[in-house]
């Protein structure tokens, strides 16, 4: 049992690591020497200190704020802590034995033991059943085992599009029991709330307002970053003789005060392209509303949607609703025939200056033509950029990804914070 | 008790301890000034001056970020001197130039002469708030303003001076801080500042107060208001903020600019025309103002903080 406020102070930071906050050595220094100057047996005094010191962004606050009650408990609270970690653990080893197929697990990850270990009864038991009922069909060899893999992960994830309890903020566990015990603490009494972090596809109805709030946020910051005028640069300056002598008249003329010249920053052309099938519908709303907003301060974005074919987006008086009454909307993929229709009716947006931006999930009707007619576009623009709201882990089970990956920069993109992440590493 | 002590670089200088007062009595003095802010703020202020560490300061634009430098020092009783950023702004402007006027007209007046003047001297430069909080002769509040308008290559500049509180003229060599100033940096958030500048400094966020916080705040700064008002105006605002959806929720600043104008119009209660008269002293948006249209406007906020809560009567 470890009781210096060191070690407290240092496992605490461990915890905030866990959840992706970037505390380093020098923040935890700081966080001990402050210490030093303040009540501590003050809670509040406490609090204050270590998130002047641990915490270094605004968006991190509700983390912090978590962690510390979970942290900073009585050793009862921590015990607690303790055996619901254990009897959680125990309980996903029970599943495990609970879903088996011809006498062998499933194989499931922690996530998916989470999920069904979340679900009211009358679901697992009908989980159960079915995993029972195929175990023991007529004919049925263990070849079937991925496919009944395949089904159960297809009914968890639907599973957790309807229920939010089962959208658990994922987090690394360290190998420490209790500090294990808090994250696990943390991740059960914490659902991802934060719209920021949330996956698109997973922001109900009754929160657009809020989302639409956020994203006006977030492109305010991309904008002031895009208008910026002059870029700096480490090159060899060049004097502007104009500026100079305009100058030196102050002086007599003398050249005393010498200007350099700057590179202007061209701001970039952006031609986005959105896939507006079934799944991948909700995505394209925020990511459009996202460009929609960014073409206050950015005018040249051409937007099109596409599902079977192509089509011309208008950001004057959009709306997402309007996306729901395309033609299009809800056809099956088919990125070919909405590549090949952009380079046939809309060529004249296809610039050297000029990025292709691509949101689909890949999953198209051939492939092999899209990657080619990608490879063309590829010489007549700058760049080409893949955002793809598949998690990375599973790429690899889509042979269109890796078509698509030879000709473009392709970036996870499920979530608003990584959709503004890709676009300022790309356009700042 | 712990005490704020604040030492001169120099060794000999060590025992002008000027300042020496607890978390506690940092408090009083704010209040003396009229900031009203609760152990969040204070205890990240008070932290800084302890570990004698810049204090970067994010939020939303109104709720009183650069106050706390202004407050700090009168509460230190000392300078304040400020760096107002924006794009574009370099050493030039930051740090120092040389008078090239006065160096000009030297050497016309002296041409004739010979002269064992260095024009390259103190005499020659014109101080700009970097150096001039650094060569001060005491211990100055440096208020770094707005820091994320700036560009990453300033910020990197100053973070360098903000560690060593010393500055290299190649002319005629290193000028050290006489006193280490108390540094207050202050971010709108329109960019994302480096790693280093933030891991140098003791972070401070704030947000909206809560009603009751408002409700001081609002007594401290237009007493006039009757105290029903005064709450139900602290209601308001927080109705603005938290149900509606605003793009621009209304920061405290504005919400001191509203009881003014209700004082304008020698309001003693809230009614359905005097919020439509003066809405715009709050909203300054017109998606905003729609918003609030739409969910009901003038009328649901009255019904949403008329009896809700605390009502106070003079």
């Amino acid at each position: 049992m470890i009781n210096y406020l060191e070690d407290h102070v240092a496992r605490f930071a461990q915890v905030l690591r866990s959840f992706g906050l970037p505390v380093g050595t020098s923040e935890m220094l700081d966080a001990l020497e402050a210490l030093k100057y303040i009540e501590l047996m003050d809670k509040s005094q406490f609090r204050a200190a270590l998130k002047a010191t641990l915490v270094k962004d605004p968006v991190h606050d509700a983390f912090f704020e978590n962690a510390f009650s979970a942290y900073f408990v009585d050793p009862d609270v921590r015990k607690e802590q303790v055996q619901g970690h254990q009897d959680h653990l125990a309980a996903r080893e029970e599943v495990k034995k609970e879903l088996e197929f011809q006498d062998t697990a499933l194989d499931l990850n922690e996530r998916y033991l989470d999920m069904y270990l979340q679900l009211p009864d009358m679901e697992q038991k009908r989980v159960k059943d079915f995993v029972s009922r195929t175990s023991e069909g007529k004919n049925v060899t263990s070849s079937f085992k991925p496919i009944l893999e395949k089904v159960i992960k297809g009914a968890l994830d639907y599973q957790k599009e309807r229920r939010k309890e089962l959208r658990l903020v994922p987090v690394e566990p360290v190998g420490e029991e209790e500090i294990d015990a808090v994250l696990h603490q943390i991740t059960v009494g914490n659902k991802e709330k934060d719209l920021l972090y949330r996956n698109m596809e997973y922001i109900d109805e009754s929160e657009y307002q809020e989302a639409r709030v956020l994203i006006r946020k977030l492109t305010r910051r991309l904008a002031s970053g895009i208008s910026r005028r002059y870029q700096h640069s480490s090159k060899i300056k060049r004097v502007d003789l104009r500026r100079s002598i305009r100058a030196g008249i102050r002086y007599g003329g003398t050249l005393m005060d010498l200007k350099y010249k700057q590179k202007k920053m061209q701001k970039p052309e952006i031609v986005i392209l959105c896939d507006i099938s079934g799944s991948m519908l909700k995505y394209s709303q925020f990511t459009l509303l996202f460009m929609q907003a960014l073409s206050e301060s950015l005018p040249r974005i051409n937007a099109f949607v596409f599902a079977d074919n192509l089509e011309k987006i208008d950001f004057m008086g959009f709306s997402v609703e309007q996306m729901t009454q395309s033609q299009i909307w809800g056809e099956g993929t088919n990125i070919n025939t909405a590549l090949k229709n952009l380079m046939g009716n809309h060529y004249q947006v296809l610039r050297k200056v000029s990025v292709l931006i691509v949101l689909s999930d890949t999953k198209s009707l051939q492939g092999e033509e899209a990657a080619k007619k990608l490879k063309e576009i590829k010489r007549r623009v700058k760049e080409i950029v893949w955002l793809n709201p598949l998690p990375k882990a599973d790429w690899s089970r889509y042979p269109t990804v890796s078509l698509f990956q030879k000709y473009c920069s392709m970036r996870e993109c499920s979530s608003l914070a990584q959709l503004s992440k890709v676009l300022t590493k790309h356009f700042i | 008790m712990n005490r704020i002590v604040f030492y001169s670089l120099s060794e000999e200088n060590r025992k002008d301890e000027i300042m020496d007062f607890t978390l506690e009595q940092l408090s009083e003095k704010f209040k003396e000034e009229n900031y009203i802010c609760g152990e969040e703020i204070l205890v990240p202020v008070y932290l800084a001056l302890q570990l004698k560490k810049p204090l970067l300061i994010a939020g939303a634009p109104g709720v009183g970020k650069t106050e706390i430098a202004k407050v700090l020092s009168k509460v230190l009783k000392t300078e304040l001197i400020r760096l107002q950023c924006y794009e574009g702004l370099d050493e030039n402007k930051a740090l120092y130039e040389w008078n090239y006027q006065k160096q000009l007209l030297y050497i016309q007046a002296n041409k004739d002469h010979d002269s064992a003047v260095d024009i390259f001297s103190r005499e020659y430069i014109l101080e700009r708030p970097l150096l001039k909080a650094i060569r001060a002769p005491k211990r100055v509040v440096l208020l770094v303003d707005e820091i994320d308008k700036t560009d990453a290559e300033f910020e990197a500049f100053l973070f360098e001076i903000l560690s060593d509180f010393q500055v290299s003229v190649p002319e005629f060599g290193t000028i050290k801080a006489n006193e280490i100033p108390v540094v207050v940096l202050t971010s709108n958030g329109e960019r994302d500042l480096s790693d280093g500048l933030k891991r140098r400094c003791i972070f401070l966020h704030i947000g909206f107060p809560s009603i009751e916080k408002e409700v001081e705040i609002i007594r401290r700064k237009a007493s006039a208001l009757g105290g029903e008002l005064t709450w139900q105006l602290a209601r308001s605002v927080a109705y603005l903020r938290n149900e509606i959806g605003l793009r621009k929720k209304p920061s405290i600043s504005e919400t001191l600019d509203w009881a003014q104008a209700l004082l304008a119009f020698n309001a003693d209660r809230m009614t359905e025309h005097l919020i439509e008269r003066t809405m715009n002293v709050l909203l300054k948006d017109q998606e905003d103002i729609e918003t609030f249209i739409n969910k009901g406007g003038a009328g649901e906020m009255l019904k949403r903080v008329k009896g809700r809560g605390k009502v106070e009567r003079d």
